[in-house]
């Protein structure tokens, strides 16, 4: 079954002005299970298209299958129990007074029995080592803290799609390992699990399955991160760059050295020892 | 002129039943003109830490000297606050909060004006600051409330360069910017160091540390850890660990060659192109 099927979207912000439209016919479809990172320069969609698929906005012109049903006004809430979605900014999802009223909150909404709600919440504050903050406000916490509850709370609901936004832009290099593990192991055991993740950090993008790539509203490019990372000068034309891993080995390619950006370290590494 | 820190503290709710210490004892001097990095963990209080210099918090204990400014834990209003927060500005870890007027032109002139400058200084020198964010002029009269995340952030940054602070606080301010756009704003604020203005950057990107910042300043549970340049931090696996940081990626491919026998001079390797050209340096005198 697919995710996801997008097709023909458009999208404008004022309908009645003559703006440039946001999303210009863009499409594009995931299985269940697929993990997708969307990159694409500041401004280019990807939070409207999220807003998109999960009801936040209405498209202009095109369609929107999730789980093989049409999003639609009589399908939305019960679309809407099984996509979560983690903003580029967390304070847009806190609702509860303390970090475990927050992530109480949605799990009232999925219909999860009282008993049972304090073992889950307990869980996933554990698991995102939030678990000594359940007694404090969200609006007091430091701006990882607070990324790490809005990753817990949605990730507490089971959603069969979930959708990051950036959701680990103010955690550590470390931390946001730790995150992409946690989701890892969340797919490992709920293998129709789809995840698609915005995100500007090419390390990220180079984890998934498969990039998709916005520029103008459009995809620009698709493709597994080998393929989408092949081609380092379009995408640094639109201000895209590659990840770390791959960049050092393509500037040495480019410095006339037999190296590929496909090549593992010690491979590289290797032929530059002779 | 030195930005001084004498053992400041920091509780939130100081007054309440559940006080949360923040920071504790710090203590430092800097010499203007500087470009410091703050590291840390998650929650270590940076964010806390960088909010007592231009006093949008008061210190618990202790106190801050900023230029000829001082901020201390006296509870009364400070009647400098206006030049002090031209002389040191900030821009927010979650800079959205940050913008509120109704369009992005007035926004980013409000700074200017607020500091006296006439209406059409005050414009140019928005227009300017805009311009070197990349915020295209079609976006001016755009409200700054229906930007992307990271063209908010490129406004903010950008009402921050307007006002012409002597010292340019930024937390995280490459956080939600795509590649060019957060290389073309580190070059800035390196061109603005270059040229005699401070700068203070919180950040998560060591390889950012590691390129730009001449001291970096290491935080673990709200104490200073120490002063350091970036190349003591990250070649000393036991305060690193102490910290809970992860060294930069082109420190690990360095030791990862080191270690395959390559011996590479550490002081001159600051990015990618650095590294690649000691790699050349290295096997041209070989051949
Ligand atoms: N509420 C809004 N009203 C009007 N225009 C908007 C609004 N939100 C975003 N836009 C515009 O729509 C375009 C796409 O914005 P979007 O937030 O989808 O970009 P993005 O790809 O997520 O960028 P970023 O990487 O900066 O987060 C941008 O040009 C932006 O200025
Ligand atoms: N408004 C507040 N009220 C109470 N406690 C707070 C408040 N803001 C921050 N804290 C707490 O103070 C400590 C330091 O927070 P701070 O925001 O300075 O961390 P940080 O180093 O900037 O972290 P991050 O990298 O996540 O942004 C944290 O434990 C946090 O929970
Ligand atoms: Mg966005
Ligand atoms: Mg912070």
């Amino acid at each position: 079954m697919k995710a996801i099927d997008v097709q023909h979207l458009w999208f404008s912000y004022h309908q009645e002005e003559e703006e440039k439209m946001i999303l210009q016919d863009l499409s594009f479809s995931c299985e269940q299970g697929e993990s997708i990172a969307f990159i694409g320069p500041n401004g280019s969609g990807k939070s409207t298209l999220m807003k998109l698929l999960v009801a936040l906005l209405e498209a202009d012109k095109g369609k929107i299958f999730l789980l093989d049903k049409e999003l639609k006004e009589d399908t939305v809430d019960f679309l809407r129990q099984h996509i979560g979605i983690v903003f580029q900014n967390p304070d847009n999802q806190f609702i509860g007074a303390t970090v475990r009223d927050d992530i109480a909150f949605g799990l009232e909404n999925r219909c999860i029995p009282h008993e049972e709600m304090e073992d889950i919440i307990l869980k996933y504050a554990k698991e995102v080592g939030m678990e000594t903050f359940l007694d404090k406000e969200p609006a007091s916490l430091s701006g990882g803290q607070k990324q790490r509850v809005a990753i817990a709370g949605v990730l507490s609901m089971h959603p069969k799609i979930l959708l990051m936004d950036e959701a680990t832009a103010m955690l550590d290099p470390k931390g946001r390992k730790e995150i992409m593990a946690l989701t890892k192991k969340m797919r490992s055991e709920n293998k129709d699990m789809t995840i698609l993740t915005v995100t500007h950090h090419m390390e990220e993008a180079l984890l998934s399955d498969r990039i998709i790539v916005i520029y103008q509203g459009k995809v620009y490019m698709e493709g597994t991160p080998d393929e989408v990372f092949s081609h380092a000068e379009e995408l640094k034309a639109i201000g895209l760059d590659l990840p770390f891993e791959k960049k050092w080995k393509e500037e040495l390619k480019k410095a006339g050295f037999p190296i590929e950006n496909t090549m593992t370290d010690e491979e590289a590494i290797e032929i530059l020892c002779h | 002129m030195p930005l001084m820190f004498d053992h400041v503290y920091y509780t939130y709710d100081a007054s309440s039943p559940l006080p949360s210490k923040a920071i504790e004892d710090i203590h430092f001097t800097l010499n203007e003109p500087f470009f410091c990095g703050i590291i840390g963990q998650t929650g270590s209080g940076k964010s806390t830490l960088v909010q007592q210099i231009n006093a949008l918090l008061r210190p618990t204990q202790g106190k801050v000297i900023v230029g000829e400014f001082v901020v201390d834990s006296s509870k009364k209003k400070m009647k400098e606050i206006k030049s002090l927060r031209k002389y040191a500005g900030l821009v927010f870890q979650f800079a959205e909060y940050q913008l509120f007027e109704e369009t992005v032109l007035k926004d980013v002139s409000f700074g200017p004006k607020n500091f006296k400058e006439n209406e059409e200084v005050a414009v140019e020198k928005a227009k300017k600051a805009l311009k070197k964010v990349g915020i295209p002029e079609e976006y001016f009269s755009k409200s700054p409330f229906e930007l992307s995340g990271g063209e908010k952030r490129r406004v903010a940054i950008a009402g921050l360069l307007a006002m012409e602070p002597q010292i340019l606080i930024l937390d995280e301010p490459t956080a939600g910017l795509d590649p060019k756009g957060a290389q073309e704003i580190l070059a800035l604020f390196y061109d603005l160091y270059q040229n005699g203005t401070s700068i203070l950057l919180i950040t998560h990107d060591m390889n950012v540390v590691l390129k730009y910042c001449t001291s970096v300043m290491v935080l673990h549970q709200g104490k200073l850890l120490g002063m350091y340049s970036p190349l003591d931090v990250f070649y000393q696996k036991e305060l690193l660990s102490e910290a809970e940081i992860d060294a930069p990626d082109l420190i690990c491919l360095v030791e990862q060659m080191e270690k395959k026998g390559f011996s590479l001079n550490r002081q001159n390797i600051r990015d990618i192109e650095s590294f690649v050209a000691e790699i050349k340096k290295m096997k041209g005198e070989v051949k």
